[in-house]
Order: C-alpha cells, then structure tokens, then sequence
C-alpha cells in the first residue's frame, strides 16, 4: 500500500539493495528463466547447463499411490511409455473450454476431465489437473532455479504471454503464477519482449516488425522504437498455429508413407510425433531425412523430402504472411515502411518460413539473438527496469489491446466498446437500456473477437445485473465500463445510472480461476504446506505497514509543506505514528485495518502528487520549472 | 485526481485542429515516461491505481486529438456544440453516399482485393478534403458549416469501416 514512490534522476541504487528480478518466458515447448547481472542479461541454466526446460509435466504415482510430479527432460523422457500422463504443450490449453478443444491432437492424446464449462480438466495418475496447475509447475520449477541462481527468492518476474493471447489466456496465465507463489511484476507480451532485447542490444530506432512463431502460437507485431520507447502500433497472429502444426502436418505426411491403414498405440503415436520434429529440425539443414520405427516386430522406416515437408506446410506459412499483412494494414502502413524484421521463436529456423518473410517484406531478416531465448532476455530486461533496480532507465513500453472488446446486444451481435490495436491502459463506458417495461435484470455477455456474430467470437464472462427499478422500457440507463489495465487484463463493471445507481458488478473470466479456488490450490501445494501460514500472514502485514509509513514519511518530507495544510499534514504523521506502533504489535486484523485506513487517509495527497507528475512531466527535467500548484 | 485540463492544456498545445502531430506524440510520449503504471510497480495498489487512471486519461486524449474526427468533434464540443442524433444532409451529400455504397458492394462482389484497397484510398482522400474543409470553417468560426463536415465525416468513417469489414471477409481474416 506504499505511497508514490518518485525517483528522481540521478540517483543510484545501492548494490546490496538490488533486487532479484527474472523474466520468464513460458513457452508450448520450452520455458526459460533470464536475469540482468552485472549488467550481461542471460538466461539461468540448470545444474547440468541447460537453459531450455521442456515445458513438459509428468503426474505419477508412486508405489504407495502417492503423487509424483515431474517437470522438464525428466518428464519428457516419460512421454513415449506414459504419454497419458504426461501434459505437454498446456499452455495451448490455458484458458480454453472442452468445446473449443474437440477434434484437436490434444483431445486425442489426453483424457479430459467431462466439464459442463470452465477450462479443461486433465485426468492422470496423480488425479485431475488443470492447465493452470501444469504451468504452474512449470513456473516453479524455473522460479526455483531462479534463486538457486540469483541467490535468494525472487522479488519479482515478468511473464511473457503471446501478443495474440485472449484475456482468459491471460488470466489464466496470472492464475498460474499466483499458484506458483510468484510476484508478477507484469504481463509482457512476447514480441514486446523480443524488441526489447533487439532494440537495447543494437540501439537501432524505426519501425520493426517482430514474426514470432513459437512452438504453439504465431504473433506479429508492428513497433515504432524510438529513443527507448517501444511503441506497439499493431499486433496479430494466431493464438493456436505454430511449430507443433509442422510436426502434426510431417507426422501425418510419415503415417502415409508407411502403412496408412495400421492403428498405431499411443506409445508409438508419441513416438511418431517426436520423430516427425526431429526431421523436421534435420531439413532445416537437409534436404532429405531419414526416419524408423521400431516396437517388437514391427520395423517402419522412409525418407522425407524438403520439398515435401514444404508442401505441406505452406498453407500454414502462407497464413502467417496474411496476418502479417494485416498488421500492416491495421498500422496503415506498406511493407517498404518496415526499417527491420526480426524473426522469434525456434520454428522460424524453417527455410520455408525466413523465405516467405524475406520476399514480403522484401529484406533479410536479422536473427542473431537466439530465436529461443530472446523472449527470456527481453523479459529479464524490462523486469530489471521494474523492480527498480535502473531509476535512470528511459524505456518505456507501450502496448496495445490484441483482439477486439465488446457485449454481445440484441440479435446474436456484438458491439464493440475498444477495438484491437487500442493503446492500453484503456477504459470505455456504453450505455444501454431496457427493452421491456418493468424489467429488473439484464444480462451482460462480455465478448472478445473481431467478428460480428456472438457464436465467431470468444465468450469471456456472462453476468446478470440485477435489482434494475420497475420502469417502462428504454427509461432505464445501464453503464458499462470496460477497463483494460497494463497488464491487458480486462475488468467488467455494469450500474444502472438513470436512478443513482445501485446495482454494480465487477467481473473476472468464466475461465479464470475463482479467488477461492486459487486459495485452495495454494493450501494444499507443497510450497505453502509447510509454512506456519499465521506467522506470515503477520510478517506480511508488517511489511505492509512498514512499507506505507516508510514511503509516507519519505512523499511528505518531500512535498507535504508544498502539497498540503499544516493540519492535515499534522493529521497524516499523527496517523503513521500510531500504525507504527501497532505495527510492533501482533493483531494481524488491527495492523491491517490500520494499514488501509492511513492508505485511505493519504489517497488525496497520493492523487496531488501524481497531478504534480503530470505537470512535471510537460514543464522540463528541472524541478525549478515546476508549475504553481493548483487545489483539486 | 485533477483531470479539470482539456485535451490540449493536459498537452500544453494551442487548440486548433491543426496540428502538429510529431509534437503530439512527443509530448504525449514524454507523459507516459513519468506516469505510465511501470513506473509504479510494486509499489502498492494506491499507486498503481492512480498511475493507471492518469495513464488511461493520457491515452483518451491522445486518442483524441490524433484522429481527425474525434479532435474535430472534440474541438466543437469545447464550444459546445453537440452533435445531433440524427442530423439532416444535404440530399446531394446523401446521392453521394449511395452512390459509393453500390461501388463498395460492386467492389465486394468483385472478389479482388485490389478493388477494395483502391476504393479505400479514395474514401481516404475523399475525407481528407472534408477535413480540411472542416479546419478552415472551424478556424474562421463558422461553427454550423464545420459541424455539418463532421457529419460527413461521420459518413465517411463508417463506410471506411464497412470496406475494411468487406476486406476482412474476402481475405478470410
């Protein structure tokens, strides 16, 4: 709850006050930790020296029955005798319903939990998991590295989700984080990250387009850099195309080649799949590749072409270029505008895919950052700058909403409150009203898309506002407020306004997990387990308070004589004493209460001193050139 | 918060219609430095709240005043001249519309996206010319006339809309 804390420039940062910081780049296939160290960012390795950690999770369990999980090469070397259990690929099942997963390989391979709605259900040896609970396995694991590495627990993490990614993807990537007891400094989207990485390494401004196929999802994003600002000024992609496409697409090609009638076993199923990457990585350098099979006594062997494998995935390729285009066209902007295209993502090792971005954009384009890892370092840069660590730090990011905002209205349609590509943070009001007299509800279906038909487009949250008063149709007035924070996070508010307004509802995603569900999945993972839960609740309430009166302390020294009458300042430095002393007490409901009642008390002079800010910000670096203060 | 200012005094810009794009951004670039939620982060809901209700407003006006439309209807609304509801136009400016209706549907119906993209362009200057129509009415306090401009602007921005949506259905996005 700590007030405005402002930085002035110039002022460094004690080294032994630095703060750990990571990013994370939760892949399809692979996942990495990055970290800025002495100022080099690099990605964290394991103990063996790996940096890439399959994004693989096996659930077992043991003689006893007891759970086991494993995470990374460990559960990946499980997946041809296990495949059941073993969850690759989630995070293409983040935030997705049954409905929406019929007739996909995933659907194929594992068993789902029958759900009436909500996100899928995974059932395996160790009982049923969510996605959510899968990657958050995953983000354990590279967190834990984290502070092998760093030292210490992290104090914070920047996450990196696809540009394309819809907002219950999102939340469903913040569930995961929660889950895994991480400190989420913010969302970053990923081709966001990777001119991060690009534009601070080389320094070079204009206009560039990041093409980001990654294992499960394609993004392309137009940013203008200019002076350490990256500015998104349109984004797209596919939330559901990348590399695994490829090797669906050549393991179907290898099926046809040996014997097109012969069911094969799962186990040998995996086996085919993994096979059909291994060419595919081989005619990135090859022209030809061989391949076998073998289980008892059955031996499968052929050969597969370039050519072919090209052919097979053209039409995959050929849609990445049209999105590209679109982006292009949504920015306004032709493809000879374009300073540099930066390739992401392992799948853009594909011949056929730099080919086809060379001859549309019609220039070569740069990968010397490793396409894998140059999400992670981006991530870790913007982290580093986050947590604080850089107050002299000029880059500013500035994203934009992905996909289309809107309520679904009379007839299966959709209106449009924020379209895509809208700078975020954002907020936009629609007043609706009644269509019958005497109608006391209203249903709210929260939509995200770009199509105008409801069934086209993703279903977020559906909510009744109810209690509206008995009035003849179209007499009542329903506000609606979407607000999209830095994060991209969507929240839904709805009153009726025409009376006062008593009716209001703040929504999360049907496919979020709800505040409880996440407590519970909290209390029975091994993280918290064995903490004594009340002891840190006080130490946190502490810190909380410490953490107000201390950046408290600090804004009035500083403003309070300028900002403020004498009284109320008097008031404010009356009221931290005594948080204070109940700070050293241990009445955790007391401390807390306290804690937000001078959090409350000192709203307005936290609201004057970001009016200050602004002022600021347009009157010069100098504080001499700070405008006269005027009363709110 | 305090967010009394219009539009151009949050920019410190003088309020014509005119103007100066580069300058726009650069300011509004220069806010978001200080005020953008980043700059808070970590630092407790009181000000990441606060920095993201001053970082929305930035964006609302800059949204504002760098398209067109929105600053010329803003402009009036400063003088407060509201748009109406249903506004009545000239029957030579309507002629006009349904005439570039049928070429929108011809061009549809053409399956080229070329004929599309050309239709555009000319949309494109069509509202260009209104535009700077509207600012030289606006500028010589001829309030009625200019609002009448917006009003085909208005036109202008929903068939521009209605090809982009064409666009979209023929190139399968």
């Amino acid at each position: 709850m700590a007030l405005i804390q402002i930085t002035e420039p110039g002022q460094a940062v004690d080294p032994h006050q630095r703060k750990r910081a990571a990013g994370i780049d939760l892949g399809t296939t692979n996942s990495l930790i990055a970290s800025v160290r002495e100022g080099q960012t690099e990605t964290l390795q394991d103990a063996v020296g790996n940096s890439l950690l399959p994004s693989v999770v096996h659930y077992g369990a043991d003689k006893n029955g007891a759970s086991e999980i494993t995470v990374g090469a460990a559960a990946l070397a499980k997946a041809t005798t296990d495949p059941m259990n073993t969850i690759a690929s989630a995070k293409r099942l983040l935030g997705r319903g049954l409905a929406e997963l019929a007739g996909t390989e995933a659907a194929e391979q594992y068993a789902f939990v029958p759900v009436q709605e909500g996100m899928v259900q995974l059932q395996t040896a160790a009982g049923s998991t969510s996605p959510v609970q899968v990657s958050a396995e995953i983000l354990k694991t590279l967190a834990q590295r984290g502070s092998e590495t760093l030292g210490g627990e992290l104090d914070g993490v920047v996450i990196t989700v696809p540009a394309y990614f819809d907002d219950a993807q999102r939340q469903a990537t913040r569930d995961a984080a929660e889950l895994a007891g991480l400190q989420v400094l913010r969302l970053l989207n990923e081709p966001t990250a990777a001119a991060v990485a690009y534009g601070l390494d080389s320094g070079d401004e204009g206009l560039t387009v990041i093409y980001d196929l990654g294992g499960g999802t394609f993004d392309v994003s137009l940013l203008r850099l200019s002076r350490g600002v990256f500015e998104v000024l349109a984004t797209g992609g596919n939330a559901s195309l990348g590399g695994d496409d490829f090797d669906h697409r050549l393991m179907t090609l290898m099926r046809a080649k040996l014997t097109p009638d012969l069911v094969l076993s799962p186990s040998l199923n995996r086996r085919l799949l993994m096979q059909a990457r291994f060419c595919k990585e081989t005619l990135s350098t090859e022209a030809t590749v061989n391949f076998e099979l073998t289980e008892g006594d059955l031996h499968l062997s052929g050969s597969i072409s370039r050519a072919e494998f090209e052919d097979a995935i053209a039409d995959l390729v050929d849609e990445t270029i049209r999105a590209a285009r679109r982006v292009m066209r949504d920015a306004g902007l032709g493809e000879e505008a374009v300073d540099q295209v930066v390739l992401v993502g392992g799948a853009t090792r594909v011949p056929l895919v730099r080919a086809k971005v060379e001859s549309y954009f019609g220039k070569a384009p740069l990968t010397h950052i490793d396409p894998d890892r140059v999400v992670a370092l981006g991530a870790a840069m913007q982290a580093d700058v986050l947590v604080g660590n850089k107050p002299d730090a000029e880059m500013l990011l500035l994203d934009v909403l992905p996909l289309s905002l809107g309520l679904e209205t009379m007839g299966g349609l959709v209106e449009k409150l924020i379209a895509r590509n809208t700078p975020i943070p954002v907020q936009r009001a629609q007043e609706f009203t009644t269509f019958k007299d005497g109608q006391s509800a209203m249903l709210i279906h929260v939509m995200q898309g770009e199509r105008e038909q409801v069934a086209d487009c993703r279903s977020l949250a559906r909510f009744e506002l109810k209690g509206i008063p008995a009035m003849v149709a179209g007499a009542a007035k329903i506000r609606v407020v979407f607000q999209v924070d830095a994060d991209g996070l969507l929240s839904v508010s709805a009153s009726e306004t025409g009376t006062g307004g008593t009716a209001a509802v703040v929504v999360k995603p049907s496919y979020g997990l709800s505040d409880q569900e996440i407590t519970q999945m909290l209390k029975s993972s091994f993280a918290h387990a064995q903490e004594d839960a009340e002891a840190r609740m006080l130490l946190e309430a502490r810190l909380d308070a410490e953490q107000l009166t201390e950046a408290l302390r600090s804004a009035l020294a500083q403003d309070g004589e300028a900002l403020l009458s004498d009284e109320v300042r008097l008031g404010l430095f009356q009221e931290i004493d005594q948080l204070a002393q109940i700070a050293g007490g241990s009445d955790v409901a007391l401390i807390k209460a306290e804690t937000e009642k001078l959090s409350q008390a000192s709203d307005p002079f936290a609201a004057l001193r970001m009016d200050q800010e602004v002022r600021r910000a347009l009157a010069g670096h100098t504080l001499d050139d700070v405008l006269p203060v005027e009363s709110s | 918060m305090n967010f009394s200012q219009n539009f151009f005094e949050l920019f410190q810009l003088t309020p014509h219609f005119d103007v100066d794009e580069a300058e726009l951004s650069e300011r509004f670039q220069r806010l978001q430095r200080r005020i953008h939620p980043d700059r808070f982060v970590g630092q407790g809901p009181q000000a990441e709240r606060l920095a993201t209700q001053w970082a929305t407003h930035i964006n609302e006006a800059f949204a504002t005043l760098s398209d067109r439309l929105r600053r010329a209807i803003y402009l009036l609304s400063m003088r407060a001249i509201d748009l109406e509801e249903n506004p009545s136009l000239s029957g030579e400016f309507l002629m006009e519309q349904i005439t570039l209706r049928e070429s929108l549907d011809a061009a549809e119906k053409s399956g080229d996206p070329q004929v599309i993209e050309d239709f555009i362009a000319e949309i494109e200057g069509d509202s260009e010319q209104v535009a700077k129509a509207f600012g030289e009415l606006f500028e010589s306090k001829a309030y009625d006339e200019a609002l009448q401009r917006v009003y085909q602007l208005q036109f202008l921005k929903k068939l521009m809309q209605s090809a982009r949506a064409a666009e979209d259905r023929l190139l399968g996005y």
